[in-house]
């Protein structure tokens, strides 16, 4: 009885959990590069319940059954399939169409890697991200001079004084590595390495959308609540019946 | 409390702002030398779940905290250029901003080349349409012949009668995007765009004017997409808000 409690209660946890993915896809809908995330649930391991100290059960450790606590949120994992391509004929605006990711310098001088392109030039003629963060070439910052520079398929960048670079490009043997950061960029987590280049080609004046599936979203935001609500029953069902065993059996 | 409910709500916010701009630009869609606006969204920071088994970070268990607008960038491409065979009306063909006087002596920059005359005590003065002074490549203010006749030439030299009595003052930024919009389709420098460059290769076309740039039909377009993406927003916080309630309705 006890039991049926709380395993209702880790059921209501793990759909809240499972809330707050859903909606941060749903958000971020519009969030240019935004890759959706799933929660991946599993049920804890089940264990051997026995019969101790009843007197009709004959020998000792009689079996009931195997039963499980509940359910817990085990992973959540990223979907990384390419977003829509969106025409914005801007010439910062940079999609990759691939599984690479561009290559940022942050202010600490480490590295992170984003499929966001919305880029602008900076005062001193670099391209860096909208919140001012590098982009970096195979050799290094890519002074550009001006918003008027072009980008090859290959990811090739020529400025308009002839300065030219290639846009640095990665991929991972495994984007299970790759941890959200915000600001849409992802690191590293353990000692993975990326690997140089990309398979596919660059696209200037172009933009890669979301991948969210607001579809999908939306049920499995009316498929969530229902799950918590049946929980929440289930936990009101316990407490009432606690109730009944509590305050009357006792009643002559 | 649940975290769903403030990560709704930020993008409720964010679609908001959005919407905002598509609606200066749809009312913009007919000022002279006006540039469209766009906003782009980046996700917030992420926090770790708490996990009865295993390690959060091993099992990417993080928890996004919403979504905000990752910055608000002008769309400098060039609008559709309009004849109006007035003789005081500019537009410039390619890069560049006419460089104007503000009233308190600092400069404002801007493609709208729609101009008018001010007639003072020592002589007629070139000035925007509010009264402002344009000036030239030596940051004065441009004189004007009497006749109110003249022409321009290539790199904004304004010729009266074959002879040469100003040059209008084209500059660019190495970052233009990050101008400020002043009002009266006018910007000012910041930070972020650097500081104004000459252009002394400018093309200006006399008897034209640069329509605004925005694309209606791609605006219509963002306002389905924003609207779909605030209902779905909201939609998301009435649920966190319905969960919220049967938790504090269990007893």
């Amino acid at each position: 009885m006890i039991r049926g409690l709380y395993t209702s209660a880790t059921g209501m946890i793990v759909q809240r959990q499972k809330m707050d993915v859903v909606t941060t896809n749903i958000v971020n809908a519009e969030t240019t590069g935004y890759k959706s995330d799933e929660l991946m649930i599993r049920t804890f391991d089940s264990v051997m319940l026995e019969r101790l100290n009843d007197p009709n059960v004959e020998k000792l450790g009689g079996d009931i059954g195997t039963y499980s606590f509940g359910n817990y949120a085990q992973e959540r994992v990223t979907n990384f399939d390419i977003g829509a391509f969106e025409t914005t004929g801007r010439n910062t605006d940079i999609a990759l169409d691939g599984d690479g990711f561009f290559v940022i310098e942050m202010e600490d001088g480490e590295e992170r890697y984003t499929r966001s392109g919305n880029f602008v030039v900076d005062p001193e003629g670099y391209l860096t991200t909208e919140r001012g963060n590098y982009v970096l070439g195979e050799n290094g910052r890519i002074l550009v001079g001006s918003e008027d520079f072009s980008v090859s398929l290959t990811g090739a960048i020529t400025a308009e004084d002839g300065v030219s670079d290639n846009l640095r490009l990665v991929s991972f043997e495994d984007t299970k590595v790759l941890r959200k950061q915000g600001h849409n960029l992802y690191y590293i987590y353990g000692d993975a390495q990326p690997v140089e280049g990309m398979r596919g080609s660059v696209r200037q004046g172009i933009q890669e959308s979301s991948n969210v599936n607001i579809a999908d979203e939306s049920v499995d935001l009316i498929q969530l609540y229902r799950k918590y609500e049946a929980n929440q029953r289930a936990v009101r069902l316990n407490d009432e019946t606690l109730g009944l065993a509590v305050n009357k059996i006792g009643n002559l | 409390m649940m975290n769903a409910l403030d990560n709704a709500a930020s993008g409720l916010r964010a679609q908001q702002t959005r919407l905002d701009t598509i609606g200066h630009n749809v009312a913009n869609v007919n000022s002279t030398g006006y540039k469209a606006n766009r906003v782009d969204f980046m996700d917030t920071l992420y926090n770790r779940f708490r996990v009865p088994v295993g390690d959060a970070m091993e099992a990417n268990l993080l928890q996004g905290t919403g979504v905000r607008v990752a910055g608000s960038n002008k769309d400098f491409s060039e609008g559709y250029f309009e004849t109006t065979e007035r003789l005081l009306d500019f537009a410039i063909d390619g890069e560049g901003f006419f460089v104007v006087e503000d009233i308190d002596g600092s400069r404002l920059y801007t493609r709208n080349g729609n101009f008018h005359t001010s007639i003072e005590e020592d002589g007629h003065y070139l000035v925007t349409s509010e009264g402002k002074y344009v000036l030239d490549d030596n940051g004065e203010h441009i004189r004007l012949p009497y006749s109110g006749k003249f022409s321009v030439g290539s790199g904004g030299v304004l010729v009266d009668n074959g002879t040469a009595f100003a040059n209008l003052a084209v500059v660019t930024f190495p970052n233009k995007t990050g101008l400020d919009a002043a009002g009266a389709t006018s910007f000012t420098e910041t930070e972020a765009s650097g500081a104004p460059e000459d252009n002394p290769i400018a093309t200006i076309r006399q008897g034209y004017l640069e329509g605004s740039n925005v694309n209606l039909a791609q605006e219509l377009t963002l306002l389905i997409r924003t609207q779909r993406a605030f209902t779905l927003a909201s939609e998301a916080l009435r649920t966190a808000d319905d969960m919220e309630g049967l938790a504090n309705n269990m007893r």
